[in-house]
């Protein structure tokens, strides 16, 4: 049984003005990070994570959890005012958004973004507590198979659901796993893939193949694409009023609930669950006809929709250590720093942090609604930074982070090294978000697989006949093949017809 | 034929073939396990084979099978640009084979490239703010006083928040 105590603890710890403090400057830097062009969370949370080495683990993720919220705000910010979302979860919200915008009521529109958002946020805390806890409960009898399979499924489920190709999603997700066996042998404690460099020896670190990845190859493509000016007008500052609010209320719990559950599935991030949001509530609408020109709902759902997949994606991530986007893989790179480790021992070894987590996004969701309100005006004067100016500040944030986290030359070198990858994965549609999984899995799934052999006597057959990782190992080949299932059977339809 | 991913598929094959062969140097067999540290990486290597063979003959094919979610576009993924198209400031320029693009995205590498090189001989100040400035300009800001100032003031700011507010060691030089 959970101890009153620790909740209590927990929640006078989060209550605390230094806590508060770092919360807030996370949303902040979150509602920044979403206006400014090509900076999502993934980039935000890597970027800032050397600032917070000396900090408290709880206060330092809670922080980091702030400004993913804050960033999924920002970019339906940009999205209703300039017809750009500044983050890829924004993009279904400029249907109606900007429409609303510019009828003059850009006011009311970045209000229901700002309320929708935090309701959707502070939902799907709620339902984050209530499904996490028993789902780590029942985590716990999981075994070296067991976390295997579990890996295995993470991966083949981003590697198969937002990618174009699912070969390329495949061959990135390999090549994470490639990049994980650079280093040390985990078990021999033999040196592998090393060339005889020392830099090498303790692999390779995964935030440094994230900023790469991430920031500079944005940065990349950035400086590729023409420079254009967003023409940011003044606004009114007008915001929705309370009756509207309330007519919205049905729709934000429908949005949020499709987020939460869009959330927990690895590899399906904010967009998804905001174009499935805005597509049912244009379902559940009495005015569908209003779609597309600024109707609330159609501003509110994506944007409650959005904010609620933090929630789901926390799930996989606290209860079985399996992050399920490319944020959500910084924040476990961030635990794993910090000496955690996500999974469901975390519930038992660590639980006043599991706890001040629940209760910092639920505050989290608060800080936005003050914030948003508040500062969004002002913050949106932000998109008026030229270009060069805000591509060089990400080039040397970079770098400089880099040089941070190890302190070595070699790996502002790999930085660059991995930002040129990125840049060539993205041109050539390769998803970078499954390499980087790979990449935070890869260790566990490693070890894992030659653990549970060793205690099989090599046989492989123990991972398919105990029977949560035969489960679990049959989901992941399903999840896998089903786009290849799936244009089989349409190929076989249109053939027939 | 979608050449793009059978040439892709063809790099992809050599470097799995590579890291196959490559494995050889690690042993085989330890005291704590039978597989060795060889093992996985081949494992990952022959997976990466067929996921490359998949690539080429879907490629060869014409055929492009989408992800779970991100058929028809009526839901997008991550990486997918939805704005509409903004106004360009400039026009498509071309010099030699080379797009205006690609020559910016080529100086962008090369400046971060000897920024790698000069900032440990030089030290953090002035290599940065040099790169700051060639990165300014590439990337389209050629007012002479404006590309200093965005140099010096970006240098700053992160000089202030690395070395004052967080006490890193930034480089210092190594050449005087």
């Amino acid at each position: 049984m959970i101890e009153t105590a620790v909740i209590a603890e927990a929640f006078l710890n989060v209550l605390s003005p230094y806590t508060l403090f770092f919360l807030f400057l996370g949303v902040l830097i979150g509602i920044l990070a979403g206006i400014l062009p090509g900076i999502n969370g993934a980039i935000g949370i890597s970027l800032i994570l050397p600032f917070t080495f000396g900090m408290d683990p709880a206060v330092a993720l809670i922080m980091m959890l702030g400004l993913w919220g804050g960033q999924n705000f920002g970019g339906g910010v940009t999205a209703a005012l300039v017809h750009t979302p500044g983050a890829a979860s924004g993009a279904a919200t400029l249907f109606d958004g900007y429409p609303l915008a510019q009828k003059g009521q850009a006011g009311k529109a970045l209000g229901v973004i700002c309320i929708a958002s935090s309701v959707g946020w502070f939902l799907s805390t709620i339902m984050l507590a209530l499904i996490a806890v028993p789902l780590a409960a029942f985590a716990l009898r999981f075994s070296a198979p067991e976390y295997f399979a579990v890996g295995i499924f993470g991966l083949s489920m981003v590697a198969s659901m937002a990618t174009k190709n699912i070969f390329k999603g495949a061959i990135a997700t390999l090549f994470g796993l490639l990049i994980v066996t650079i280093g040390t042998d985990p078990f021999s404690g033999l040196p592998r893939f090393a060339f005889g460099r020392f830099e090498l020896m303790d692999g390779i670190n995964f935030l440094i193949v994230m900023i790469g990845v991430f920031a500079i190859a944005e940065v990349l493509h950035q400086a590729q694409k023409p420079t254009v000016h967003e023409e940011v007008r003044r606004f009114s500052r007008e915001l929705p009023s309370w009756a509207e609010v309330r007519a919205l209320l049905p729709t934000m719990v429908r949005s949020a609930g499709i987020g939460m559950l869009v959330g927990t599935a690895p590899g399906a991030g904010g967009s998804i669950a905001a174009f499935i949001a805005y597509n049912e509530a244009k379902r559940f609408s009495k005015t569908p006809e209003a779609f597309g020109t600024g109707a609330l709902e159609g501003i509110a759902a994506p944007e409650a929709a959005n904010n609620a997949t933090e929630g789901g994606a926390m799930v996989p991530l606290l209860a079985l250590g399996v992050p399920g986007s490319g944020a959500a893989a910084v924040i476990l790179a961030a635990m794993i720093l910090y000496g955690l480790r996500p999974g469901p021992r975390i519930f038992t070894d660590e639980p006043v942090l599991v706890y001040s987590l629940f209760f910092g996004l639920a505050l989290g969701a608060v800080a936005l609604l003050i914030l948003g309100l508040l500062l969004t005006p002002y913050l949106a004067m932000l998109m008026r930074i030229p270009k060069p100016y805000l591509i060089t500040g990400v080039t040397g944030l970079s770098f400089m982070a880099a040089m941070a986290i190890t302190g070595l030359m070699f790996d502002v070198r790999l930085v660059l090294l991995f930002g040129i990858i990125g840049y060539i994965m993205r041109r050539y549609d390769f998803p970078p978000a499954p390499m980087i999984l790979a990449l935070v899995l890869g260790f566990m799934i490693e070890t894992s697989m030659r653990r549970a052999l060793i205690m099989s006597d090599g046989d492989w057959s123990i991972f398919v006949t105990r029977p949560i990782s035969g489960t679990i190992l049959a989901l992941a080949v399903l999840s896998f093949l089903y786009p290849i299932l799936r244009k089989i059977v349409s190929s076989a339809r249109q053939g027939g017809a | 034929m979608i050449r793009s991913n059978v040439i892709a598929g063809a790099i992809c094959l050599s470097i799995a073939i590579f890291v196959y062969w490559l494995a050889g140097s690690v042993p085989a067999m330890t005291a704590t396990d039978n597989l060795g540290g060889r093992f996985f990486p081949r494992l990952i290597a022959v997976a990466m084979m067929i996921a490359s063979i998949g690539l080429i003959v879907t490629g060869l094919l014409g055929i492009e099978i989408s992800g779970g979610t991100a058929k028809g576009g009526a839901v997008k993924s991550e990486d997918d640009e939805t704005a509409a198209p903004a106004p360009e400031d400039e026009a498509p320029l071309y010099f030699g084979w080379f797009g205006a693009g690609e020559l910016r995205l080529g100086g962008f590498v090369v400046v971060m490239a000897i920024y790698t090189m000069i900032l440990p001989v030089i030290g953090y100040i002035p290599s940065s703010v040099l790169a700051f400035a060639a990165l300014i300009a590439i990337a389209g800001e050629y007012r002479p006083i404006r590309v200093a100032l965005g140099a010096v003031g970006i240098t700053a700011l992160l000089y202030f928040l690395f070395a004052i507010v967080f006490q890193m060691n930034l480089p210092g030089p190594s050449l005087f």
